[in-house]
């Protein structure tokens, strides 16, 4: 390449798919009797942050309750089983935690 | 998280999920990558270093607002600005003018690694193009975390960028097979532990291609290691969005650099009447092969001396079993990881008199050990959970005898398997030096592709060399 002159260059980059709308203004229509899933992925003090994220979430919504799950390993992914749970049995999904 | 948080939000169930303040950049890009917007709450700080006052403070003061915001703000308030910029068309020219303006826009862009770049001109990237036996527009795989396309033409580019050559092209489209394969978890690249690709390259393209085999095989310093290593360190970067600050999406805390690209010294392995690593991983032995596996550790030099193979084996065994025996805990819980050992072809020649490699693992196998006392306290502060040896065997990922004694002192074997250990010969031939490296457990996990070449492989090397 002469330094002088003047050259086109290509982007290295590749595209994105879309990014997909967002859903959790959805949960505001059931505050009232709100299932909560609580996923802990096991990194460090996340089940006890989780703990005391629940205390609150009951103080504060009396009516909500909690199906608390966790995962086995936090470098795996999520269980099938821990999925359908959430899917079926909750209306919000709180996780902890990336760090 | 996120990718839970995303399993769980394309079922129609909303979810929230928690950050410490050092991964809100990476929430972006894995966000931008998974197609999904994604709301999420920070934890200021980072929570391992927390005391429990503290703790419960962040979550009064910090997460149960953010939470409740999540709960009832309007979907628009959790679309950051960065998963709404528009992409330029791939091929696309994105920037015109001298070498030095081109270094200059590549680095404010964070497309380098902080090397100069050879410019990506059209010219350059036809040229590597010539070499490729797939159409440009093919598309490889869709690679986390940005979700970017791993298109032909995109290996073409970066391929130029890093200093390789034309030829290197069928090499360069293996090295993008590999990672795209699940099982290779380029997902984790941007981990904390922070582990580097090592790409190793096997068959009679290692001499067609010029690679270096011998003295300072993992050196930078050889043109096809060097910008074979680099390219795979660039494409991550550019195209799965592994960026370190002022970039983001790269977690790793400390790091280590890009490796050069490795080969092996068939010849030598052949001479000893050994297999070859390719022949190892289940090809035959004039395939040209890629292997990519993660790096998170290098042992010491191992200098091994003595006319028996005991001797030698005993003394690197001790070497890499120190090394690795903080970390082994991490392939313990997943049952499997392979360390690769770079044996020198001196010793390898004084082992193969009396051993094969399958004694050298078998060695290995019984004699890397750490007591079950180290091993649970070793992962405690990485992971801040126990090594759950009793589940692990539970759950046939170990097999029994891990837990048939209570002893804290009994010996754990590193290695579930003896075949896990893989060896490589390389370096120089006149020295009595091995290494080992380790992968971080099933993160970049080992993983092999065939290379391969295009029609008329011959005539455009031979063109090429003139």
């Amino acid at each position: 390449v002469n330094t002088l002159a003047y050259v086109d260059l290509v982007i290295p980059e590749a595209p994105v798919p879309a990014v997909l709308p967002g859903v959790v203004a959805a949960a505001t229509q059931r505050l009232d009797k709100l299932r909560f899933g609580i996923l802990d992925n096991t990194k460090g003090n996340a089940d006890l942050l989780l703990g005391m994220l629940r205390e609150g979430l009951q103080s504060a919504l009396p009516d909500a309750s909690f199906v608390m799950l966790r995962k086995l390993n936090p470098s795996l992914g999520a269980a099938a089983e821990i999925l359908d749970r959430l899917a079926r049995d909750t209306d919000m999904v709180i996780t902890a935690m990336a760090d | 998280v996120l990718r839970a948080s995303a399993a769980a939000q394309q079922t129609g169930i909303p979810t929230v999920s928690i950050l410490s303040t050092g991964f809100l950049k990476q929430a972006v890009t894995v966000s931008k990558g998974l197609g999904v917007n994604l709301a999420w709450a920070e934890y200021p700080g980072h929570p391992l270093v927390d005391s429990l006052t503290d703790l419960r403070a962040k979550v009064e003061k910090f997460l149960m607002p953010a939470i409740i915001s999540a709960l009832t703000a309007p979907k628009e308030a959790f679309v950051p600005a960065a998963l709404t910029n528009a992409e330029p068309e791939p091929g696309s020219v994105v920037f015109s003018g001298t070498l030095a303006q081109v270094q200059e826009h590549f680095h404010r862009k964070l497309w380098s690694d902080g090397l100069p770049v050879i410019p990506p001109t059209h010219e350059a990237v036809e040229e590597f193009l010539a070499f490729s036996p797939r159409h440009r527009d093919d598309i490889l795989g869709v690679l986390a975390q940005e979700g970017r396309e791993a298109s032909v033409l995109s290996v073409a580019v970066n391929g130029v960028m890093a200093g390789c050559r034309p030829e290197y092209m069928p090499l360069l489209l293996a090295i993008v097979e590999v990672i795209s394969v699940p099982e290779f978890r380029v997902e984790d690249a941007g981990s904390t532990p922070s582990w580097e690709p090592l790409i190793i390259v096997s068959g009679p393209i290692i001499k067609q291609l010029d690679l270096n085999f011998g003295q300072g095989v993992m050196k930078i310093g050889r043109q096809a290691n060097t910008s074979i290593g680099r390219f795979l360190r660039l494409y991550l970067r550019n195209i799965c969005g592994y960026r370190i600050p002022h970039g983001d999406g790269d977690k790793g805390s400390i790091g280590l650099s890009f490796n050069v690209a490795l080969a092996e010294d068939e010849d030598a392995a052949r001479q000893l009447g050994w297999s070859t690593f390719g022949a190892d991983r289940g090809y035959a032995a004039d395939q040209n092969l890629v292997t990519v596996t993660s790096v998170v550790c290098i042992s010491p030099p191992a200098y091994s001396s003595g006319s028996d193979a005991i001797s030698h084996v005993r003394h690197i065994v001790e070497v890499l079993s120190i090394a690795f025996s903080t970390w082994a805990f991490t392939g313990l819980r997943k049952g499997i990881w392979h360390p690769l050992l770079i044996l020198s072809p001196a010793v390898a020649d004084v082992i193969a008199k009396e051993w094969g490699k399958d004694d050298i693992r078998q060695y290995f196998w019984q004699h890397a050990t750490l007591s079950a006392r180290l091993m649970e306290q070793y992962a405690m502060p990485a992971s801040g959970m126990p090594l759950e040896l009793e589940r692990l065997v539970a759950e046939g990922i170990l097999p029994p005898d891990y837990t048939e004694s209570a002893d804290p002192e009994r010996q754990l074997r590193m290695l579930v398997k003896p075949e896990h250990l893989c060896i490589v010969v390389a370096g120089d031939p006149g020295r009595n030096q091995s290494r080992g490296y380790m992968p971080n457990h099933n993160q970049g996990f080992m993983t092999s592709r065939p290379i391969v070449l295009p029609a008329q492989w011959d005539r455009l090397l031979a063109e090429k060399s003139d």
